[in-house]
């Protein structure tokens, strides 16, 4: 009686490696369609300080203003002040990685307020990372330490 | 008896003789019978020859095939084919249509023309292009091929069945794009509505229609079905205050001289009648004063500047060129300052409809400093400076010769004239599509005599059959080959319906439904100059391709007759000019979107539902802290001012779009300033049924609600300053 609960148990035992070893194959857990899936969608626009003027008077002028200095129609509604991009010594203590994140994800990301939206779904990588060049431009400063 | 049976040697030669010359006529005839009496015959045996050999091609691709199902399948159709050939007899294909009562035997020499693999034969064996005869569509059993494209479906040679050239048959045959003026015996397509399906199965007869509706043709010409514009011309009662009377007479003379794309006909007049209709028209009225309110701003670098930014800005572009092309929908606006004055573009932008009621042209609604940059910006575009002195034109004979020649030469037929009626009697258009030949008039011309060649040259050249005793006044249109070609399948289109068996008649769309309507009006005031439809159009409005589904129709209809401002300032505000639409023609046009979006219309009723207040609160957090809608959006014009103002969005916008528009706004309107939140489903659905109940919340109610969210972001604020 005790041998056949044990045979049993060593079964069930090599069934399950038996399933998580197929599973650990590549050829077995990897979807194949995912790739080319994502090779589909090819990048819209290419990363240059260009793109980064047009979409920042596009979508950001309306709070940072036209000049990049905070001083946008929409800033005397706002309970919190918009950065002011000019700044150097504001800018200059963001490096690029921090500036992506807040543009990316929004303020609440950094620490910053809920004011700031998340902007990365509606513009992408690539129009972000040319919001960065302008910034540096705006300001005319590069960031004190990069990470 | 012996010797009296027996023949001479004489009497055999004869006989031979007489029975080979029987023989060889027997031959003679035979081959008349076979050759040339009965061509079909002929042709059905090129036909055997030519399948034989496609046959043979097919095997002994198909024996190449690789081993399967597939390969014997193949091969033994194709065998089966093959054996059918060779054993093929000529004989008549005859079907009858009985729905028709009529007998069509086109498919005895047109025996490729069901057969995909006769597509690059010669005729007659070439296979129909498109699906057109489809078994589904208009399969020959049913149609055979007079129903569509006319002839002698009896006839068994060339010039009967066809009936183009010798026989002068009273219905020709329809070959190649004038097959598409039968399709409106059955189908409506008449109306707008139906005009993208019509432009795929009948590229022709669209473009045809168009032409004819736009050169007005209705103007002179009465047509079953059509209605008379009224006044497709601007009104001429009051011309002197537009234009001097010098520059009127070179534009009677050669119109498409100064405006290359204008509808204006070139008359072919005299000078001395041209001179008479100026001195008429120029004494119902007189030139107007130079106004310090028009010309305040001329010659000045900066409102031209302005005003180059403005005929942008204002959308005039998406009706105007000003390149000199005259490409567009509305006239090129280059030579303008040439043909008129600065007090009249003035007082044409501020209102055009004051000059004329019916024209198209919108009213922009803009200040009085824009208009006088406007009217700079045009001026400083006039090329010719010099305009010679104007001769004195008010001869009271000359003006009474001109009333005369007015009313004769068909001006009345586009424009609205003082006391004379618009319209004018040409021969009336009714079922000129089955004219009969002989009422035709050939002139000197060598055409063939058939309807299709007469309306043809007509149309490109409207006097080629002027003869001294019929004198034609049509004038020239100007138009290209290729436009008289689409014109002529047009024409060619209306006929008096009749012997259409029931069930066979059917519209493309309903005429009389408001959509349609709407369609008409689309391309009439050309939405498309500057709004997108179905990624058709202009960039300077917004897409309307999706409307329906996201406005409440009551909301567009009221929009359409009085465009209002929808964000309150900054970005894109709303330049939407005003069309003097009727209610009922912007309702047509909101039934027209809704049907574009396959929503019902007119009733519209949101779907309320209350929220619990937990899902409230969830609500209120996400609107005033995850997302800090308020930064953007003001309610009753409290908060941000990019967005529109939401305090009246469910009066405005369709809840179940307004769900799909903030999962991804750019879907939608791709270079909108709303951001992508990535919200999960459940925060869109209590977001939207929060937001869809902002007109019915009280003033305090909101206040509260605000101060505590406010509160808390300051709050979290001052930490967060702290923390740095």
């Amino acid at each position: 009686m005790m041998n056949s609960i044990k045979v049993k148990t060593a079964g069930l035992f090599f069934l399950a490696s038996f399933i998580t070893l197929c599973f650990s194959f590549p050829v077995f857990a990897v979807e194949k369609t995912e790739e080319p899936a994502t090779e589909e969608t090819a990048p819209k626009y290419e990363v240059s300080i260009e793109l980064g003027r047009v979409t920042y008077q596009h979508y950001c002028t309306p709070c940072h203003g036209v000049k990049g200095d905070g001083r946008g129609f929409n800033a005397p509604h706002l309970l919190v002040q918009p950065a002011n991009h000019t700044d150097a010594k504001f800018m200059s203590e963001r490096n690029d990685t921090k500036l992506f994140d807040t543009i990316n994800l929004g303020g609440v990301e950094v620490a910053k307020s809920t004011l700031m939206p998340p902007w990365g779904m509606a513009l992408g990588d690539e129009r972000v990372k040319s919001l960065i060049l302008h910034l540096r431009e705006l300001c005319n400063c590069q960031a004190k330490k990069n990470w | 008896m012996k010797k009296s049976m027996q023949l001479s040697f004489k009497d055999t030669r004869l006989l031979f003789i007489f029975s080979a010359v029987i023989t060889v006529l027997i031959a003679v005839m035979f081959f008349i019978e076979f050759e040339t009496d009965r061509p079909w015959k002929g042709i059905q045996r090129d036909f055997v020859e030519l399948d034989t050999t496609l046959t043979e091609a097919a095997l002994a691709t198909a024996k190449s095939l690789p081993d399967g199902s597939e390969k014997d399948e193949e091969l033994k159709k194709l065998t089966k084919r093959a054996e059918l050939l060779d054993s093929a007899m000529p004989t008549i294909r005859q079907t009858w249509l009985t729905h028709f009562d009529t007998a069509d035997r086109c498919m005895t020499c047109h025996l490729g023309i069901e057969l995909p693999r006769f597509a690059e034969a010669k005729q007659p064996f070439t296979s129909h292009p498109g699906d057109h005869i489809a078994p589904n569509r208009h399969g020959t059993d049913n149609f055979g091929c007079v129903i569509c494209h006319e002839g002698q479906p009896v006839g068994l040679t060339i010039d009967e069945a066809h009936g183009q050239i010798h026989h002068n048959w009273m219905t020709p045959l329809l070959s190649g794009k004038r097959a598409e003026s039968s399709c409106e015996a059955c189908h409506e397509m008449s109306s707008a509505i139906a005009k993208d399906a019509v432009m795929q199965d009948a590229p022709s007869f669209s473009k045809g229609r168009s032409l004819y509706l736009q050169t007005n043709c209705l103007g002179c010409h009465v047509a079953n079905g059509y209605e008379r514009d009224a006044g497709i011309g601007p009104i001429l009662t009051t011309v002197a205050t537009k234009s001097d009377a010098t520059w009127a007479q070179t534009w009677i003379k050669n119109p498409k001289g100064f405006l290359a794309n204008t509808v204006m006909p070139d008359f072919e007049l005299e000078d001395d009648k041209i001179k008479a209709i100026t001195a008429y028209l120029y004494s119902l009225s007189k030139p107007g004063k130079a106004e310090r309110k028009a010309r305040a701003k001329l010659d000045d670098a900066q409102a031209i500047a302005r005003g180059e930014k403005s005929l942008n800005d204002l959308g005039c572009l998406g009706c105007h060129s000003v390149d000199g092309k005259d490409d567009g929908f509305g006239p090129d606006l280059s030579r303008v300052a040439e043909k008129t004055t600065p007090e009249w573009l003035y007082a044409w932008i501020e209102d055009p409809t004051k000059y004329w009621p019916e024209t198209n042209m919108p009213t922009l609604r803009v200040p009085e400093t824009e208009i006088q940059d406007l009217v700079a910006y045009l001026s400083s575009l006039r090329k010719e400076t010099s305009q010679t002195e104007a001769q004195p034109l008010n001869d009271p004979a000359l003006v009474e010769n001109g009333k005369k020649l007015t009313a004769e030469v068909g001006c009345t037929g586009c424009h609205n004239i003082d006391q004379f009626p618009i319209g004018y009697n040409a021969p009336p258009h009714d079922g000129i599509g089955q004219k009969r030949v002989d009422e035709l008039v050939f002139g000197d011309t060598t055409i063939h005599h058939t309807l299709a060649e007469w309306l043809a040259l007509k149309v490109e050249n409207p006097r080629a059959f002027n003869t001294v005793e019929i004198p034609t006044l049509m004038p020239n249109f100007g138009l290209t080959k290729e436009e008289s070609e689409d014109a002529l399948t047009f024409l060619l289109s209306i006929r008096n319906r009749h012997n259409i068996p029931e069930g066979f008649v059917k519209p493309l769309v309903d005429p009389t439904a408001a959509s349609s309507v709407g369609a008409r009006l689309i391309e009439e005031s050309n939405c498309l100059g500057c709004h997108t439809i179905n990624n058709k159009g202009g960039t300077v409005g917004p897409d309307l391709s999706f409307q329906g589904e996201r406005i409440n129709p009551q909301w567009m209809t009221d929009f359409l007759i009085n465009p209002i401002k929808i964000r309150p300032e900054g970005i894109e505000p709303t330049r939407m000019p005003t069309f003097g639409f009727k209610t009922e023609e912007a309702e047509a046009l909101t039934a027209y979107f809704s049907d574009l979006s396959k929503v019902s219309y007119p009733y519209y009723q949101a779907e309320k539902k209350k929220l619990s207040g937990e899902d409230m609160d969830k609500a209120w957090k996400i609107y005033f802290q995850t997302f800090s809608c308020q930064s953007c959006h003001a309610w009753n014009s409290i908060g941000g001012v990019i967005g529109p103002d939401q305090s009246d969005l469910a009066s405005r916008l369709r809840a179940d779009w307004v769900e799909k528009y903030l999962a991804d706004p750019q879907k939608f309107i791709a270079d909108v300033q709303m951001p992508n939140f990535e919200m999960y489903p459940d925060e869109l659905e209590v977001l939207t049924q929060l937001i869809m109940t902002f007109n019915e919340i009280p003033e305090a109610v909101w206040d509260a609600i605000k101060k505590r969210w406010d509160d808390e972001l300051l709050a979290k604020q001052a930490a967060a300053m702290g923390d740095e």
